[in-house]
């Protein structure tokens, strides 16, 4: 920056009114001399392919993931239709199915070999955050057996890409998304007081914070062009269907948490700048600070919070799960008693035959053990609730969980909406297993009619109002955060002085 | 000459707050990385310790049953806490943790401890490796941005010139006089990784060498670092441009590179979808590939044969159980489709961790993280060892069930029931984690890397000090 371009605000606002024409001018002048800037073009030609990457990288996920599940449900169609049509060729008179007979008229291989396939689509904004959708499978696969066993489903992955992560937008807008910010305002009062140009500038009658406006200003166009306006571009292009109901009031929420944490990053930059006794220094304070806020703050809120309330031993679970299943299949005749003491409804005939008795046997037995299994799996969600409560207040001075929170809600891969999916599917398993049972203790073989009432999983849409509900919180946190570091700012450029 | 500009450098970084703040904060976050780590691995050594006991007891315990039974119940295999992931837990958090040995299948790794996490987790593990890898480069960033281009900044560098102090001594003493700052911080940081290592009930005589080569793997990086900067701040117009310049390249490749790298991996190797990997196995198991016929083809084949070995006409003459021998069959066929898809499936991981070391000529913590995570048993390679392991324990086990089966079985098959001390002629599953060399062997390419690095990076120094012009 040089004597002769700060003086031009000399020239610019000496005629009255000085104040409106001055922001413009001002503006204008910022405009030019960030252009002559090397940096800036370097800067955000990087962050503009990284943007474009991202969305790549995103829209490829959420297709490969809808493009699995499209093929599973297909599978399942196929699948039904062939044993429909099987059931026709059997003739009415046909001896009925052996114990592990794989016969469509057996509700024991229906129930416990075939199942159901519970799916969980992406939400129409996954593109924007993968989250932990990478480590949570979108499928289960839903039969007679025991519980545990059917949720016992990762996706295949390389652990090292999973440790890693991936680049998707989330990443980019949370993390890289300050540095951007830094690059471009570090300098922003620190270069023209290490000039001697501050003075220049001070002694102009326009006021500091004015200038400061129209320098920030300047940045932040360049800033959300890329965050909001490219992003939001990339969103349409990758064919987010903006007009489903809910979908466009989500993506609002998204950009505008955008919008508000690269506000907070501009205010941080100012407060350190107009403190800071070089640009040098400037720079080192904020890459310290964003270090501290976007790195250190995460990491270390995620060791505490694992430390406090570790989860329950998965390797123990195994010994306990083993024990449980060992006693229900000793105590089987009395399991099955007491089962169909319990649901006397189903036990129409006086005695089954074998072969049902062996299917009524196994799916009480199956029963039991899920219902002995249940309590310490619950101590797993709770362990990770109270990991996430402390999480949730080191959010506080965190503003990139904050913004990740909102970005991944709104994309429904924070893992809330997974978790209601494995809820769901847990029903979905209990309600299968009811409908099999119904048959094989009625003794009865699956016909056609019977096909038609078996329970099929509906896969969820992403409830927006919960979505909303869940994600205000980490949005109205970070609006406040962004009014403080604002706040900051403001009073910090109240004692600037004009000379080093 | 030289021990005086060390002197002088050493002096004036030690005089700044803000460096020792820095230090201050940067060996608090270390130690408490290291009792974190010291923590974790002495709960998962005895968690897993126990559970492998456990399952091992269960296995023992089963009543007189039919060994087919026995080899559907299985064993489990819990994967060992290493001594040294107590600085680096690497994949640990996202690689399973055990595997369910049963017969016809050779299962997945289940459990990753990250899903009992939150997604801050995502954002990194606080470990040892973390903090060395990821902040030491920054406080040398801050340490040796200004050393030439900041004398420059006030004169003094036309000074030293003029009073005849050769540019290389120059150089040399600004590098040595970092080093010896930077030393104040990595000398009790090393002392404290080898104390939090120390009484975990390793094997010294394993864990030892492995230490020390991983301390010259990170002592490479910081020379890298150190001498990459040094250019930086030899070629910069000023300290300001040296120091943006310098964080510049740090954000860039130790914060965007391995993530963008981690895209670059994959779209060089895709990894298959979980449902993808398992339709093809089905598919090869049902059907059959590249000659090899279907399981239900090939089994009718097998009684042909066995019944031609023989000489007889029915399987109710054979002298052995066909049964047995049917289920051992099976087990061969399900291998070689089983062995065909894992190794497609390793290989694509581990072209996907060359691309990555490879990328390291770009970003040097690529190269140091795989040495990090190799050395201390924490890489893909060591969870790839240790799964072949118990799926080669897994053969065993069901090879001799079903062996028993063939020989005792005669007339009954699945009637048939064995003694419970047929349970106990199966040894307890052992495993030997790969050696040094192997692990060495394995990260070659990324040691070669890491070691041009410092090479080339201190050359580069040198060669910049002496051009250094006032």
């Amino acid at each position: 920056m040089t004597a002769t371009a700060s003086s031009s605000y000399a020239a610019a606002t000496s005629p009255p009114p000085a104040r409106t024409v001055a922001l413009r001018v001002l503006l204008a002048h910022e405009w030019r001399l960030l252009v002559r800037d090397r940096l800036l073009p370097v800067a955000t030609a990087l962050f503009a392919v990284v943007v474009v990457l991202a969305l790549v990288a995103g829209s490829g996920f959420v297709r490969v993931q809808r493009a699995t599940l499209a093929t599973l449900r297909a599978a399942e169609a196929a699948q039904y239709d062939a044993m429909r049509r099987a059931l026709d060729t059997i003739p009415a008179t046909a001896a009925p199915p052996e114990r592990f007979a794989r016969d469509p008229r057996s509700p024991f291989h229906v129930g416990a070999r075939i199942g159901r396939v519970a799916t969980l689509d992406p939400a129409p904004l996954a593109v924007l955050a993968i989250g932990q959708a990478d480590l949570q499978s979108a499928y289960f696969t839903v039969t007679t057996g025991a519980r545990q066993a059917m949720l016992m489903k990762d996706e295949l992955e390389n652990p090292v890409n999973l440790l890693t992560g991936r680049l998707d937008l989330a990443f980019v807008l949370a993390v890289l998304l300050p540095l951007l910010v830094g690059a471009l305002t570090y300098g922003l009062l620190a270069s023209e007081r290490e000039a001697g140009t501050l003075a220049l500038v001070a002694a102009q009658p326009v006021s500091l914070a004015r200038i400061v406006a129209a320098k920030v200003l300047v940045r932040a166009a360049i800033v959300l062009a890329l965050a909001v306006g490219l992003v939001a571009v990339g969103l349409v292009v990758a064919g987010v269907p903006l007009g489903a109901p809910g979908t466009a009031s989500l993506a609002a929420f998204a950009l505008g948490a955008v919008v508000l944490y690269a506000a907070f990053w501009f205010a941080i930059a100012v407060a350190i700048g107009a403190r800071a006794p070089s640009a040098a220094a400037g720079a080192l304070t904020y890459a310290v600070a964003w270090l501290a806020l976007v790195i250190v703050v995460p990491v270390a809120a995620n060791a505490i919070a694992q430390q406090r309330h570790p989860a329950p031993s998965r390797t123990a679970l195994i010994a306990q799960s083993r024990a449980v299943s060992a006693a229900a299949n000793a105590r089987a005749d009395t399991v099955l008693r007491r089962f169909l003491y319990d649901h006397p409804e189903l036990a129409r005939g006086a005695t089954l035959s074998s072969g049902a008795e062996f299917a009524a046997r196994s799916l009480a037995v199956n029963a039991e053990i899920d219902a002995a299994m249940a309590p310490p799996l619950v101590a797993f969600d709770s362990a990770l609730a109270a990991q996430q409560a402390i999480v949730d207040r080191a959010r506080v001075v965190a503003p990139s969980l904050l913004v990740q929170a909102v970005l991944e809600g709104v994309a429904g891969t924070d893992g809330a909406r997974w978790r209601a999916f494995r809820d769901g599917t847990v029903a979905f398993h209990e309600r299968w297993r009811g409908a099999i049972v119904a048959h094989v203790v009625a003794d009865r073989l699956l016909d056609r009619r019977a096909y038609e009432t078996l329970p099929a999983f509906d896969a969820p849409a992403q409830d927006v109002a919960a979505t909303l509900a869940r994600v205000r919180p980490a949005f109205a946190a970070l609006a406040l955060l962004t009014v403080a570091a604002i706040v900051a700012a403001l009073l910090s450029l109240r004692g600037v002085r004009a000379i080093a | 000459m030289l021990a005086t500009i060390v002197r002088k450098e050493f002096t004036e970084q030690w005089r700044d707050g803000r460096v020792r703040l820095a230090a201050i904060a940067l060996l608090a976050l270390l130690t408490g990385a290291l009792v974190l780590g010291r923590q974790s691995t002495r709960t998962l050594a005895a968690e897993r310790t126990a559970a492998a006991a456990a399952t091992r007891a269960d296995w023992l315990a089963q009543p007189a049953k039919n060994p087919h039974s026995a080899a559907h119940y299985g064993i489990y295999a819990f994967k060992p806490r290493a001594t040294l992931a107590t600085l680096d837990d690497g994949v640990d958090p996202y690689a399973g943790v055990l595997t369910w040995l049963e017969a016809h299948k050779r299962n997945e790794f289940a459990y990753r401890p990250a899903q009992d996490a939150t997604g801050a987790q995502r954002a990194g593990t606080l470990t040892a490796a973390m903090t060395l890898q990821l902040l030491v480069p920054l406080l040398i960033v801050v340490l040796a941005a200004g050393a030439i281009a900041g004398e420059r900044d006030t004169g003094t560098l036309r000074q030293l010139l003029a009073l005849g102090v050769p540019a290389r001594t120059l150089g040399a003493g600004k590098m040595l006089g970092t080093a010896a700052a930077l030393g104040v911080i990595l000398v009790p940081a090393a002392v404290l990784g080898a104390a939090a290592i120390v009484g975990l009930g390793g094997d010294a005589a394993y864990d030892l060498p492995r230490a020390a080569v991983l301390a010259g793997c990170y002592l490479l990086y910081f020379i890298s670092w150190l001498a990459l900067v040094l250019v930086v701040s030899a070629r910069a117009p000023s300290a300001r441009t040296a120091l943006a310049v310098s964080l510049g390249v740090w954000m860039l490749v130790t914060v965007l590179a391995p993530r963008l790298v981690t895209e670059l991996a994959r779209a060089v190797a895709p990894t298959p979808t979980a449902s993808a990997f398992a339709k093809a196995v089905r598919d090869d198991l049902e059907k059959g590939f590249d000659g090899h016929a279907g399981q239900a083809e090939s089994m009718k084949a097998f009684e042909r044969r066995i019944l031609a070995q023989y000489r007889v006409d029915s399987v109710a003459q054979l002298p052995v159980s066909f049964a047995g021998l049917a289920l051992d069959e099976g087990e061969r066929l399900g291998n070689v489709v089983y062995d065909r898809h894992f190794a497609r499936l390793w290989s694509g991981f581990a072209t996907q961790e060359r691309v990555r070391a490879l990328s390291g000529v770009v970003a040097p913590v690529l190269a140091l993280r795989a040495l990090s995570m190799g050395l201390a048993g924490t890489d893909v390679a060591h969870h790839r060892a240790f799964a072949d392991a118990a799926e080669r324990y897994r053969r065993t086990l069901v090879a001799a069930m079903n062996g028993d089966m063939t020989r005792h079985a005669v007339g009954e098959d699945f009637d048939y029931k064995a003694d419970p001390a047929l349970w106990a002629a199966v040894g307890p599953f052992t495993y030997e984690a790969p050696s040094l060399g192997a692990t060495l062997g394995e990260h070659r390419e990324a040691l070669v890397i890491l070691g041009g690095w410092a090479l080339v990076a201190t050359l580069g120094a040198i060669a910049a000090v002496a051009r250094v012009r006032p």
